[in-house]
């Protein structure tokens, strides 16, 4: 191969290089340049001396997906460990409390993301069914993406009944913590069966999809 | 050899465009999109936030703020450098759908939306002509979460009414 082909190659590979990245270039108007934080600043305190919550985007889907640690019939737990107790028996519940904080959090974390992602599902199926028709190559068409989201849809159900049964085995575990503290410090030794048991069976109605 | 090279190229224009490989282009394919990325920054106070700036045009650019959380507060801010020449701004939970918000710039070249949502945000920037001036501004909060009322009462107050504890 002499010299003036491999030119010739080299040139045309540029050409391709060119050809491929111009469009890709081409688009993009808004860059990133240095920013005038002042003007941001002044801004965000408009935003502090509102003072009010901000309103949500699109009220159907973003109400669905507002979180509320207490929903409306859920029970509460006696416990014997009060504060100034002689017995030392605060210890003993600590660990247990704040798991107990943190699982009521992921579980209301994932039914946030289950509403959002449900919604989200029944907007892209209501606008396909809206502009396919019901005949011909569009209909069709659709019917392939309709069943790809449904599929979809139905893989997400799956991994949310996973992570569910997870935090419900964790949220039993840390019942039974509490329930040693209770027979530990103060002979409670029902106390899982009494109470453990009745939020863990709340939790796991109210959290089923 | 040369025969051997040129084929080659002509598969590559082929498998490149993927409209002569028969790939089917569907109503629900996102548009083109620039991710907006944020970042935290010490001029900032709390938060995160993502400047932009360039031109826009009549069919304007999209842009994409994922991943929020209904628990922090969004705050979209577009300046036109020159208020006489308006730009405009769509917001859409749902890029397929109607904006849910929309607006233009003032008469002092600015345009702020306020809101809280769960997930992705398309933004769509655009200008009444061609290669205007704008700057846009995205400032997240932290998450602020809602109160959370203690399940685990002392017996002595168990049956009464409890108060919300402070996250």
């Amino acid at each position: 191969m002499g010299v003036s082909q491999n030119r010739k190659i080299a040139f045309i590979g540029f050409l391709i290089l060119f050809f491929i990245t111009l469009p890709v270039a081409a688009g993009m108007n808004l860059q990133g340049s240095p920013p005038d934080f002042a003007k941001m600043n002044e801004w965000l305190q408009k935003a502090k001396d509102a003072n009010k919550k901000a309103s949500k985007l699109d009220p159907s889907s973003d109400g669905d997906a507002e979180k509320n640690y207490n929903p409306p019939g859920m029970p509460t737990m006696p416990i014997s460990c009060e504060k100034n107790n002689k017995k030392g028996c605060e210890e003993c519940y600590k660990d247990a409390y704040e798991k107990l904080r943190k699982l009521r959090r992921y579980f209301e974390q994932l039914r946030t993301i289950y509403a959002a992602t449900d919604d989200y599902t029944k907007a892209q199926i209501a606008f396909g069914d809206g502009i396919a028709g019901s005949a011909g190559v569009g209909a069709l068409q659709w019917n392939v993406e309709r069943t790809k989201i449904k599929k979809s849809f139905n893989d997400f159900k799956k991994a949310y009944k996973e992570k569910y049964n997870e935090l419900l085995g964790r949220l039993e575990n840390v019942l039974k913590e509490i329930g040693q503290c209770e027979a530990k410090y103060f002979g409670n030794e029902d106390w899982y069966s009494r109470y453990g048991y009745v939020f863990l069976s709340f939790i796991a109605m109210y959290y089923q999809r | 050899m040369q025969k051997i090279f040129f084929s080659f190229l002509l598969l590559c224009f082929v498998l490149l465009d993927g409209t002569l490989i028969g790939k089917e282009k569907s109503v629900m394919d996102e548009p083109k999109t620039y991710l907006i990325k944020l970042k935290k920054d010490p001029s900032v106070k709390s938060g995160k936030i993502a400047y932009l700036g360039g031109v826009t045009t009549k069919k304007g650019d999209n842009l994409k703020l994922p991943g929020l959380s209904i628990d922090q507060e969004v705050r979209v801010v577009l300046i036109s450098d020159n208020p006489s020449k308006k730009a405009g701004m769509e917001l859409r939970k749902f890029y397929w759908a109607k904006p849910n918000r929309k607006g233009v710039t003032n008469s002092k070249g600015e345009y702020m939306e306020r809101f809280r949502t769960e997930g992705d945000v398309y933004i769509k920037v655009f200008a009444f002509e061609d290669n205007v001036p704008v700057h846009l501004f995205v400032w997240v909060s932290e998450p602020k979460l809602p109160p959370m009322k203690p399940v685990l009462v002392p017996k002595s107050s168990f049956g009464k009414r409890v108060t919300h504890e402070k996250e």
